[in-house]
């Protein structure tokens, strides 16, 4: 393990990202005393004034402090992106397990449920159900889960057949040990590193879903905001006050890209061909 | 023979490649908000299929720079009967549909008849029920005789442009856009859905072929491309422009802004069926708790009137400035609504009997006026102590949701024509068979509207909708907000767009070119 965390460490840009991702959690975390406006206070008649010293990113069409609004946007942004990221990740954990571990026509039922999620474009499926029962934090959070466990279950499906021929696992069972503690203790343990990988990439996909949803109106709702609100917000006036829209535009892509660097590095850091070439 | 022709077609093609973007000075483009639904005169609903099918259909009368006067189109001349049950129209002499044949009072009979056919179903119907039988005594002369006196009845003339008999009973009237043929200064060349409609300049329209050749509208559903596109050049005339956007394509020197004061008005409609508003001392508070000042000036940037009623100051006579005025006043809400039975809660939310004052609006996605004007209105009514939530809606989901008058309140703007007889918006019957979104229904206005539709004396009409208007005030019928200004923009390389009160379509065919 310090071999690991030594190694993700001289990865520069997974490094990076990392520090851009704890910045990004502990504005999420400390909002309250990070902002420095109350992110719901409208001053009509100051709209769309650029930054100011009161104001650091400029006010939005209500004059709202869009500095504020971000942070208090990054918890939903965040909040969606881990959340949605760790149910479809325990989700994708039963199902695959279950279709890896025991096969037959429970694998089958399983992976064919998977490839007609997958046949479906996402983005589709996301919008027409928060289209059915309405948009708001937690449909977007469940939806998004509900949407990208595929993923995972496919992966880990193929990870477990292979490991599960493994000596180690006819030894444990030839010892009479049930099915669940093959599965817990013996099988999925060797599995995790794939899964960290993809969770990492899977949280910054999220994080861009919830942006688009927001972005066309199906997401976070009114005065709540989240960065992909705001920036639809400044669509409409870019050319005029194009700080509303750049940036929460750079935090959305900032963010993607800290959990894409980081993925890069986690999957170099974990590379089982590294390893054995230290 | 074939190379040659293959060579031709090859060249013309690579020209097009290089001259593609160039348009000659004859073609005007002109950007809609949304692509046209259905040209068939009997079937218009929205602004936008009227605006371009009023460009190839002509009604009987109509209205042009003002909405003070009645100006002739397909009829010279009417007269109405003394006793007001029967209206004579002089019809024009002469004039050939686009396709050569002559129209006749024929067509206008068809026409009516056709609108007043429940099967046609036309939403115009209702309103024009009063027609009981039209007469054509000669090609040129067209008698509409009435059940009842009705004073509205020139200016509902105006709304429905006629329709050629001899093809529309051919072609049928469904998918009718592609084969329009109609009077009017143009013609139709081509429908392309969501892409393109192309009108050609009619050479024997009997008010002189127009200036502009080609006339081409786009559908730029977003306020902001429109702009764009404007100072760009790609098209030459677009409106619904943002206030911030107007501002800077005023300033640019390819581009004379076009503002025009609307008959629109801006309101917060709550359901009135809705139990939680049977108390009009409630209604009255949200009246109050908004401050309609504020949203004139910081959401339209100025570009429009603040409302006391649904017929905007500037429409001439008929607006009536004696109603009940509500300036902003929180304190004076919260005290209305605490003589209403309900009580500050320690969450800062008004109860009684046991619940919170809750409810939600709803309101059109991707409007960003409308966004911040609901934003505002939240914070507003959290002051006074009420839950006000935000329900954004797709148009789709919200034009049904509104057809089955299934919300607490929604927000929206009207458009009336200039006549003050609103029994579509306003009476109880409406409520089912019109647009009264509001679910109004109040005995005295009922009585009122169908008085001021029989009654053609203008006088008398006057008084009659003065007190329509007083009562919606006092009842807040719903909260008007402000008549909007439409803000648009006209490329400098053309003069003579008729700056008319638009929701009425603006008229094209004395739109010139500059040299």
């Amino acid at each position: 393990m310090p071999s690991f965390v030594h190694r993700l460490f001289q990865h520069r840009l997974a490094f990076a990202g990392a520090i851009v991702l704890v910045l990004l959690v502990a504005a999420a975390l400390f909002a309250p005393w990070l902002a420095p406006n109350d992110p719901e206070a409208v001053y009509p008649a100051e709209g769309l004034r650029g930054p100011s010293r009161q104001f650091p990113l400029g006010q939005d069409q209500l004059g709202r402090c869009i500095l504020s609004r971000m942070i208090y946007g990054a918890r939903v942004s965040l909040a969606v992106g881990f959340l949605a990221g760790v149910l479809s990740l325990g989700m994708g954990i039963i199902l695959g397990s279950l279709a890896g571990y025991f096969g037959g026509w429970l694998d089958m039922l399983i992976m064919r449920l998977a490839e007609v999620f997958m046949t479906i474009p996402q983005f589709l499926l996301v919008i027409a159900a928060v289209a059915i029962v309405g948009p708001s934090f937690t449909s977007v959070l469940v939806i998004i889960a509900l949407s990208s466990w595929t993923g995972y279950a496919r992966v880990l499906r193929g990870e477990i057949m292979a490991i599960k021929q493994k000596p180690f696992v006819e030894a444990a069972r030839s010892y009479g040990a049930s099915d669940a503690r093959i599965l817990l203790r013996h099988i999925l343990p060797n599995c995790w590193s794939p899964l960290i990988v993809m969770v990492t990439l899977n949280v910054a996909n999220v994080i861009l879903l919830e942006s688009s949803l927001s972005f066309l109106g199906f997401g976070i709702q009114e005065p709540q905001a989240s960065w992909g609100s705001i920036l639809s917000q400044g669509r409409s006036v870019f050319q005029t006050a194009p700080h509303v829209a750049t940036f929460p535009g750079v935090a959305i892509m900032l963010a993607v890209l800290a959990f894409n660097l980081l993925g890069d590095g986690l999957r170099d850091a974990l590379d089982p061909k590294l390893v054995e070439g230290e | 023979m074939k190379k040659a022709m293959l060579l031709a077609l090859t060249v013309s093609l690579l020209l097009t490649g290089c001259f593609g973007g160039a348009q000659p000075k004859d073609t005007f483009v002109y950007a809609l908000e949304a692509d046209i639904v259905n040209l068939l005169p009997v079937r218009l609903t929205n602004v936008v299929s009227t605006t371009v099918s009023r460009q190839i259909h002509e009604p009987l009368v109509k209205y042009e720079d003002t909405y003070d006067e009645i100006l002739p189109a397909l009829a010279t001349e009417w007269d109405m009967d003394p006793s007001g049950l029967s209206w004579t129209f002089k019809l024009r002499p002469n004039v050939k549909w686009h396709d050569g044949q002559p129209f006749t009072s024929e067509d206008v009979k068809y026409t009516y008849e056709k609108l007043l056919d429940p099967a046609t179903k036309s939403v115009q119907r209702a309103n024009y029920q009063v027609i009981e039988k039209i007469e054509t005594p000669d090609p040129l002369t067209v008698v509409f005789h009435l059940s009842e006196p009705h004073g509205p009845f020139l200016d509902k003339m105006s709304q429905i442009p006629i329709m050629a008999k001899h093809h529309v009973s051919v072609v049928g009237m469904d998918d009718y856009n592609n084969k329009a043929i109609g009077t009017g200064p143009f013609m139709m060349v081509e429908w392309v859905p969501n892409d393109h409609v192309k009108l050609q300049a009619n050479p024997n329209y009997w008010g002189g072929k127009p200036a502009i050749e080609t006339l081409v509208f786009k559908p730029i559903p977003e306020a902001s491309v429109r702009a764009m596109a404007l100072e760009k050049g790609e098209v030459h005339y677009a409106d619904r422009l943002t206030a911030e956007d107007y501002a800077k394509v005023a300033k640019s020197n390819k581009v004379t802004g076009i503002e025009v004061q609307s008959l629109a008005f801006a309101y917060f409609g709550h359901n009135n069926r809705n139990p939680l508003f049977a108390d009009k001392r409630v209604r009255q508070a949200l009246a109050y708790a908004i401050d309609r000042e504020s949203i004139v000036r910081d959401v339209r940037k100025e570009a429009a009137i603040a409302a006391s009623g649904p017929i905007a100051p500037t429409n001439g006579e008929w607006f009536n400035p004696d109603v009940k005025q509500y300036e902003y006043d929180p304190e004076k809400a919260k005290s209305l609504l605490a003589q209403a039975g309900w009580e500050m809660g320690s969450d800062g939310f008004l109860q009684k009997d046991g619940k919170t004052f809750s409810f939600s609006v709803i309101l059109a996605t991707g409007d960003e006026t409308m966004r911040s004007q609901g934003v505002l209105i939240q914070k507003w009514l959290k002051d006074v102590g009420i839950d006000l939530k935000l329900e954004f809606l797709d148009w789709s989901v919200m034009n049904d949701r509104l057809d089955h008058r299934e919300y607490e309140a929604m927000m929206l703007s009207m458009t009336p024509t200039a006549d003050p007889d609103q029994y579509n918006y306003w009476h109880s019957t409406a409520i089912d068979n019109g647009f009264n979104d509001w679910c109004y229904s109040n005995a005295q206005v009922d009585k009122l509207l169908e008085q001021g539709r029989r009654e053609t004396d203008p006088v008398v009409r006057k008084e009659i909708y003065d007190q329509v208007q007083a009562i919606l005030a006092e009842d807040v019928a719903a909260v008007f907000l402000y008549h909007p200004k439409i803000l648009g923009g006209l490329s400098k390389n053309f003069t003579g767009m008729t700056e008319g009160p638009v929701g009425q379509a603006q008229l094209l065919y004395k739109v010139q070119p500059v040299d």
